[in-house]
């Protein structure tokens, strides 16, 4: 079902009262039923693979456990990767299939949902926690619609708690919770990511015809277009779990606000990072034979190298698997190694760095300083981004070469065909998102919001129901144009 | 306690482990000092720290540490 | 807080959202709501509805009827106090039925002629044209229309908010032209395009020249694919005339001669509609197929691919009135029309239109020249370049590949003998 439709807010308004209106020990059954509903939307094809899926995964996972209990290790590993690689398997062969990796093609979410999979497998392998026995309680996790599209990633012993408690109407809940769906919804995604989507294709589409400056420019709104979706669907995620007693994790906490692109990463799809760092980063660093290999480069090259030997190798497949997981083509790659050339190289230079900002006496904790640190990690960001923009390497490096060229369309030429009160929209959207985000940062934003007049908040609300009947489409296709959602 | 402070700082010494209790956590280590960490220590104890050591209780403070360490050797 | 002090808190808030809600989304749906002609028809129609006066002849159609036919004349020519064309771009027949009944309510027409296009009867209610013609009933007939022809999401346009809100960058051109015409008394201005003149009739400026008419809105009429609506839409407007003693005629307005080339069987079409309205009992005239049309309305008269200008309206008017005249007389009025469709493509001595398929593919560009014309014209082409200079000369080949460098082409095409009119078109290959 696409959020940004007129379908979402009537089958959110269905679903909060059944939910709470129907008997506490049907709740997570009538839960169910709304994820199976939400995901039928996405169509039948895409219905079954996920089904398969979850199905595949329950059944695999009781037999590991079973295996584990009884001492058969060595099988278990197997079973766990064989079960891996079968659900990677059908992925792969689901693209194959429908020839492209792009767009409407892929079944719903399946980027999302194969990992949670693949997360729970190796964690009931490892014995973490027991698996689950219920396959409906399985499903109605693995298909929960709010995280169905485009995550937050999660882990099955937390939502377990949560998903199949008894929750009860919050009037509290209900208004903070949807007050922020709300944002995300209109501000965010409506106003701010597809007015700046448009902007931003133009450009893109006949970029040769820009100057270096444009493109560049057009870059910084693509950086902004893509935390807005991306951040705004969170919104929508969180808000409407927070409203029927579900906490998910964050995703974002103002990643533009990084100081390092180690940082940024550690603060933009958190719960990517989190899942990479906990089955691959971790498993392939703590690796016996890896912590060999680190242990003689110890005494080859000297203790420096030894100790970051094991995650360098291990970011390596950290950021091929993130690469690929966006998108399986060469500039994702290009866009993923990166990423971790700086990062390495950050770790690397290390010592050079503190010298240099030793000589010049600049103290990490100087505002100017670290502004220029925050400024810095987000143009390197923005700039980082163009493979994943282009599509292609090619293009990536055409888009490269263009930064530098002085002849073309000026800035001015971006926003011609937008309108002048759409664009002032756009420009106190882009402010509202910025001061509530720096009001985050300061841990302000709450204190803000208790002492906010209710007659202000219903304003508020009003406006934004105003926004979304101005710019919401017809019946879009069924990924809802977010971004993230054909991964 | 001595050695593990020094190992500790030449990783990040910015950071007061004597008073730190969430060290994980709190994300003051990050995965990539962890791994670092871990190196350091398997090599300077001679131990081997596996994957399913690799719990924040573990790593939360300087107590931990030496608790894990005290074990695995 | 004491519960219910707390619930009359919470009750009086969602309250506010609601009242706040309601009263932006109608302020902010008004102010987008543009000047149409909706405007300037509806202070007419009130004005003489107030006056108590009654229609003589009502015209029910489509856009083609708004630009061809002028009140004025009609009046004129047939002595008539009161002549009105209610019609709407695009107005599909669900449309024409409610603005017939509305009508019939308010003003009592004596005699109504509706238009019937060749599309009409297949084509799917588009919300825009429905929603053109919700402009212009009474609020009791709204209400009935969208019970009756709105399904789903549709039912959305009823917001004003939601209806206009591609307007938002028009917001303040909008209040102003607003204004501008309360201050000039409902009468629109000439922009040079168009402007609404007298009674529904709408002036046009524009012309084609003969020869370079672009082939636009191909279709097919087949009768298997007309959708049971709109007959039943149809058996209701005759139905409602017999209840109501109204005299109907039936009858097409004048498009271009392309388009009947362009559209499949247009001739069956015509044919349908002869079958109805013998049927009914009815009278069914095409003025396409007026007699010497090719001399009396050329393409010059047309200000686009389906409209007469308002150069054409007067000669289709003045016709027309003519005709009417001479039928309520009791006269034979046969000989103003080609009895076939084959009559009428013999009076055709001329290309009627050529265009070509451009497609960029690598290093050349595609293209698929055609063209429309009598069956037994063998054609030939040529395309130049913006210059005049030879690309490729006289052929009978329509399939061709040219270089990507050239930025304009003009394709020709004449009959073998080169002995009736030719037919080109430009193109500017930058913008394929």
């Amino acid at each position: 079902m696409s959020i940004v439709s007129w379908y979402f807010p009537f089958f959110i308004a269905c679903f909060f009262c059944a939910y709470f209106i129907v008997p506490k020990k049907y709740q997570w059954y009538l839960l169910l039923a709304g994820n199976l509903v939400f995901y039928l939307f996405a169509g039948i094809k895409s219905f079954v693979i996920a089904l398969a899926s979850a199905f595949f995964a329950y059944l695999a996972a009781l037999k590991l456990e079973n295996d584990r209990k009884n001492d058969a290790n060595k099988k278990g590993n197997v079973l766990l990767c064989s079960a891996v690689i079968v659900i990677l398997i059908a992925w792969w062969l689901f693209l194959k299939f429908m020839g492209s990796s792009f767009g409407l093609v892929m079944p719903l979410g399946i980027s999302f949902y194969t990992l949670n999979l693949i997360a729970y497998l190796s964690d009931v392998h490892r014995l973490k926690y027991p698996a689950e026995r219920n396959p409906l309680r399985f499903l109605t996790y693995i298909l929960y619609f709010p995280q169905i599209i485009q995550g937050p990633f999660t882990r099955y012993p937390a939502m377990k708690e949560q998903l199949f408690a008894e929750h009860h109407f919050s009037y509290e809940r209900f208004t903070e919770g949807s007050l922020r769906a709300l944002y995300g919804l209109t501000i965010k995604k409506l106003i701010i990511a597809d007015s700046l989507a448009v902007i931003v294709n133009r450009c893109l589409s006949s970029y040769s015809t820009y100057t270096g400056g444009t493109i560049f420019l057009c870059l910084i709104l693509y950086s902004i277009e893509l935390y807005a979706d991306f951040s705004g669907y969170m919104d929508i995620v969180n808000g409407v779990s927070h409203v029927l007693g579900i906490e998910m994790p964050e995703n974002f906490t103002r990643p533009y606000f990084s100081s390092s692109l180690e940082e940024f990463w550690r603060r933009w799809h958190i719960t990517l990072g989190g899942w990479f760092r906990e089955y691959v980063f971790f498993p392939l660093s703590m690796n016996k034979k890896v912590q060999k290999l680190s242990k003689s480069v110890r005494k080859k090259y000297g203790s420096k190298l030894g100790k970051l030997i094991a995650a360098d190798i291990a970011l390596f497949f950290v950021w091929t698997a993130t690469g690929l997981w966006h998108d399986f083509s060469w500039s994702y790659l290009l866009w993923g190694y990166l990423n971790m050339i700086v990062i390495m190289g950050s770790m690397h230079l290390e010592d050079r760095y503190k010298a240099i900002r030793e000589k010049l006496h600049l103290d990490e904790k100087n505002v100017a300083f670290r502004l220029f640190r925050i400024v810095r990690t987000f143009l390197l960001v923005c700039l980082i981004r163009i493979p994943a923009i282009a599509g292609d390497l090619k293009k990536a490096i055409a888009l490269f070469k263009q930064l530098s060229c002085f002849k073309g369309e000026g800035a001015g030429s971006l926003f011609s065909e937008t309108g002048g009160i759409s664009l002032i929209i756009l420009a106190v959207a882009i402010l509202i998102m910025f001061i509530i985000d720096i009001l985050e940062e300061k841990e302000k934003w709450q204190e803000a919001k208790g002492r906010c007049p209710v007659l202000v908040k219903d304003l508020a609300v009003s406006l934004m129901i105003i926004c979304f009947i101005l710019f919401v489409g017809g019946d879009n296709d069924l990924l809802g144009g977010f971004m993230y959602a054909r991964f | 306690m001595e050695e593990l402070l020094e190992i500790l700082n030449e990783i990040n010494s910015d950071i007061d482990y004597e008073n730190e209790t969430a060290l994980i956590d709190d994300g003051i280590l990050d995965s990539l000092d962890v791994v670092a960490l871990v190196s350091e220590l398997n090599d300077h104890y001679d131990i081997e720290i596996g994957l399913d050591d690799l719990i924040p209780e573990n790593f939360n403070s300087l107590e931990a540490m030496l608790a894990l360490i005290e074990k695995l050797k | 807080m004491p519960a219910s002090k707390s619930m009359m808190k919470r009750i009086l808030s969602l309250f506010m959202i609601v009242l706040m809600t309601a009263v932006f989304a109608f302020a902010l749906g008004k102010a987008l709501t543009p000047v149409t002609y909706a405007d300037f028809y509806n202070h007419e129609m009130n004005l003489l509805e107030d006056s108590g006066t009654e229609i003589d002849l009502l015209m029910v159609g489509d856009s083609r009827l708004y630009s061809s036919f002028d009140a004025r004349i009609f009046e004129e020519e047939l002595g008539l106090d009161n002549v009105v064309v209610a019609s709407t771009a695009s107005q599909p027949i669900c449309g024409s039925y409610y603005i017939m009944k509305d009508m019939i309510e308010r003003m009592k027409p004596k005699k109504i002629l509706l238009g019937l296009d060749c599309g009409e009867m297949m084509e799917e209610d588009k919300v825009q044209g429905m929603m053109l013609v919700i402009d212009r009933l009474s609020r009791k007939n709204k209400l009935e229309m969208f019970r009756h022809c709105f399904y789903g999401t549709d039912l959305f346009y009823m917001l004003d908010l939601y209806r206009y809100r591609n307007n938002l960058d028009d917001l303040f051109d909008n209040i102003w032209a607003r204004k501008a015409m309360v201050a000039n008394n409902w009468v629109q201005e000439d922009d040079g395009d168009s402007y609404y003149c007298y009674k529904g009739f709408i002036y046009r400026h524009g012309s084609v020249e003969t020869g370079n008419m672009p082939m636009y809105s191909h279709s097919t009429f087949s009768e298997d694919s007309i959708l049971p609506t709109n007959v039943e839409y149809l058996n209701r407007c005759i139905q409602l005339c017999r209840d109501n003693n109204i005299e109907l005629e039936l009858l097409s307005a004048p498009t271009t001669v392309m388009r009947m080339y362009y559209v499949d069987h247009y001739d069956e079409a015509v044919k349908y509609y002869q079958r109805v309205a013998d049927e009914n009992g009815l009278v069914y005239h095409n003025l396409n197929y007026l007699m010497d049309r090719e001399t009396i309305l050329p393409d010059e008269m047309m200000c686009d691919y389906n409209h007469t200008n308002g150069e054409g309206a007067k000669v289709v008017s003045r016709l027309y009135a003519e005709i009417l005249k001479k039928e309520a007389a009791g006269e034979d009025v046969s000989g103003y029309f080609y009895p076939t469709y084959e009559d009428f493509l013999e009076s055709v001595h001329r290309i009627v239109a050529t265009d070509a398929k451009i497609k960029r593919e690598g290093d050349s560009i595609n293209l698929t020249l055609r063209s429309l014309h009598n069956p037994d014209v063998k054609v030939l082409y040529q395309v130049e370049t913006g210059n005049g200079e030879v690309l490729i000369p006289w052929t009978e080949k329509t399939e061709h590949a040219i270089s990507k460098n050239i930025e304009q082409i003009k394709v020709i095409a004449r009959s073998e003998s080169d002995d009736i009119g030719r037919a080109y078109q430009i193109y500017d290959l930058k913008n394929y």
